[in-house]
């Protein structure tokens, strides 16, 4: 069912290289129209986490705030945001979707209309990590299995995105998935990649987006993974990270086959199993395989 | 007994209450006082508010969970009401950001989020967000023969369609530990923004400009949102859109008086001042380069 209202904040909310910035291209060409597309370095839905979004909204120099200081903050920045404009808000974000010691939500319901939650393959995830953060495929692996996986962690240096809790992979999806606060439809990053027009023309219609189907499809091919990756290689992707080997590399599922270990593999599965086998990334007999593709659909 | 002490920053003489560790101390007819006092928890229902700070015409209010609450009152006069237990150190973390920022403004000067380094009498701009890199480049280039007139605000006098004169803030740079390990420093002599923070106060007094400067050059550490080549900034409304876009806060002007003083402001500086968006490299070698071209700037 589609989301009704015309204000309040769309979390576009994922595990670090699940899609995300490939669902902003498409949601940036949807919204924006025309017959050429968006520049990528032109994204809608910017970071919540943006420090300078952070410290204009808030009014402080959050660079002398500890991570604890600074989760107390962003609650009310979001609800002042929200407050603020007379629209819609879309936001990226990476955080967990969690309580604060207080009891508060780091992402409050009360200023958010929607969440639209992109999941993808933790095999594929740990590849697309150590790719991105330039480290080995031990490290991607470490790092989707860690408990208190932070982004942009503030301990020795600042960044330009305030420290995010990840969690773990598992921990991270169940955390928005099986949240009540606010309504969330969740997308398979492998189903969009197979059939693009109907997986996000269901993303446009759960938000209540009235493009008609050409306007859709003209969206996705718009934001097709080849013209990302041309953007970036002519341009240049303003989010990237320095040590990044490219923010749009291949744009395809599988990946961990030739580059994963048994053993890396095993580690995953053991780590993740169940939330795996719930979202058909696990055959019957507990492994992953061909035969775990059900095709397009989407989770409630 | 209350116990006050004057400094000099930003050009003005600043009688405290609270210690001013990096400020230099100074002497002379106070331009403005830092007490402590009771501050309202609210400026009242017409101030513009933001998640943690109010502005009005006349005041403007800022909250900081845990540590207290500062009052600009005016132009002449910062009101600390610290919460229980908080050091003095804390406040004055706090005190040198948006309310040191906000009393410039209603000092009439143009603020802009941006570190300041000066060689053979022009000032240059490193301007950019938090986290862009401004602190770590200043502290990197006084290592290289350039001067540090002020870290993370830049404040300027500007004379109307004539040169906008960087005034110096304080002898010392705010860095993260990383930058200390690449500039080699150990860290353990250095004072902590903070307790508990890997965040130093870098003293920078032997390479500190004492005078007002002419500034010369823009340079921009971060890509602004509109589209911006990397390179020379020729466009005066280029250079106007980015200067608005490096504004230590635009919310914080209050009224719309200053809003347009404040744009005539920027128009002045786009005028006089070279502009260049190194947001590819935002390095020193870039800043060198830059200069060295000085010859062709405005």
């Amino acid at each position: 069912m589609a989301i009704t209202g015309s204000r309040g904040i769309v979390w576009i909310a994922s595990y670090p290289k699940s899609g995300n910035t490939w669902f902003r291209a498409f949601l940036t060409n949807l919204l924006r129209g025309g017959t050429k597309p968006a520049s990528i370095n032109e994204l809608a839905a910017p970071f919540a986490s943006d420090r300078e979004k952070i410290d204009s909204g808030s009014g402080l120099e959050t660079s002398r705030l500890t991570p604890d200081e600074m989760d107390t903050l962003r609650p009310d920045v979001y609800r002042t945001m929200a407050a603020r404009s007379p629209e819609r808000i879309y936001l990226k974000v990476h955080d967990a979707f969690r309580q604060l010691p207080g009891g508060q939500y780091l992402l409050p319901p009360d200023a958010s209309a929607a969440v639209v939650y992109i999941i993808r393959n933790p095999l594929d995830v740990a590849v697309s990590m150590a790719h991105f953060m330039n480290v080995a495929f031990e490290q991607g692996v470490d790092i989707i299995n860690d408990s208190q996986s932070c982004g942009a962690r503030q301990r020795y240096s600042l960044s330009s995105q305030v420290q995010q809790q990840l969690l773990s992979w598992s921990d991270h999806v169940r955390s928005w998935v099986d949240q009540h606060e606010i309504p969330v439809r969740t997308f398979r990053y492998e189903d969009l990649l197979c059939c693009p027009s109907k997986g996000f023309g269901e993303a446009a219609s759960f938000l209540g987006l009235q493009e008609s189907p050409e306007e859709v499809e003209q969206a996705v091919i718009h934001s097709r993974f080849d013209e990302l990756k041309k953007q970036e290689g002519f341009a240049g992707f303003k989010e990237s990270i320095p040590c990044a080997q490219g923010f749009f590399r291949q744009g395809k599922t599988g990946q961990w086959r030739d580059a994963l270990s048994r053993d890396q593999v095993r580690r995953v599965v053991e780590a993740h199993g169940q939330v795996m086998r719930r979202f058909g990334y696990l055959n019957s007999r507990g492994e992953p395989g061909d035969e775990v593709w059900p095709g397009t659909r989407t989770f409630l | 007994m209350i116990s006050r002490t004057r400094y000099s920053a930003f050009g003005l003489i600043i009688e405290s209450e609270i210690p001013c560790p990096d400020f230099a101390a100074s002497e002379g007819k106070p331009d403005v006082t830092v007490c402590r006092g009771t501050v309202p928890a609210t400026l009242g229902r017409e101030a513009e508010k933001g998640a943690r700070y109010e502005v009005s015409e006349d005041a403007f209010l800022l909250t900081v969970d845990g540590i207290g609450r500062y009052l600009v009152d005016g132009s002449e006069k910062i009101v600390v009401e610290a919460s229980v237990g908080v050091s003095d150190s804390d406040l004055f973390a706090f005190l040198t950001g948006s309310p040191l920022a906000a009393l410039l403004i209603r000092k009439g000067m143009l603020v802009l989020h941006a570190a300041v380094i000066e060689r053979d009498g022009r000032a240059i701009a490193l301007a950019g967000p938090s986290g862009s890199g401004k602190s770590h480049l200043a502290a990197t280039l006084i290592r290289q023969g350039f001067r540090l007139l002020s870290d993370e605000l830049c404040a300027l006098q500007v004379a109307p369609g004539g040169a906008a004169m960087a005034a110096p803030g304080f002898p010392a740079l705010h860095v993260w530990r990383s930058t200390l390990a690449e500039l080699g420093v150990e860290g353990l002599s250095l004072r902590k923004v903070r307790a508990g923070m890997e965040f130093f106060s870098l003293p920078a007094e032997s390479r500190f400009a004492e005078k007002n400067t002419p500034l010369a050059a823009v340079l921009l550490l971060r890509s602004p949102w509109y589209p911006l080549p990397a390179g020379v900034v020729g466009s005066p409304a280029r250079k106007l859109e980015a200067l608005l876009q490096v504004t230590y806060r635009l919310s914080f002007l209050g009224s719309s008086a200053r809003r347009r003083e404040h744009l005539q402001a920027c128009a002045s500086v786009a005028r006089v001042c070279e502009f260049e968006n190194i947001s590819d490299d935002p390095s020193a070698g870039a800043v060198v380069r830059a200069w060295e071209r000085r010859t062709e700037w405005p």
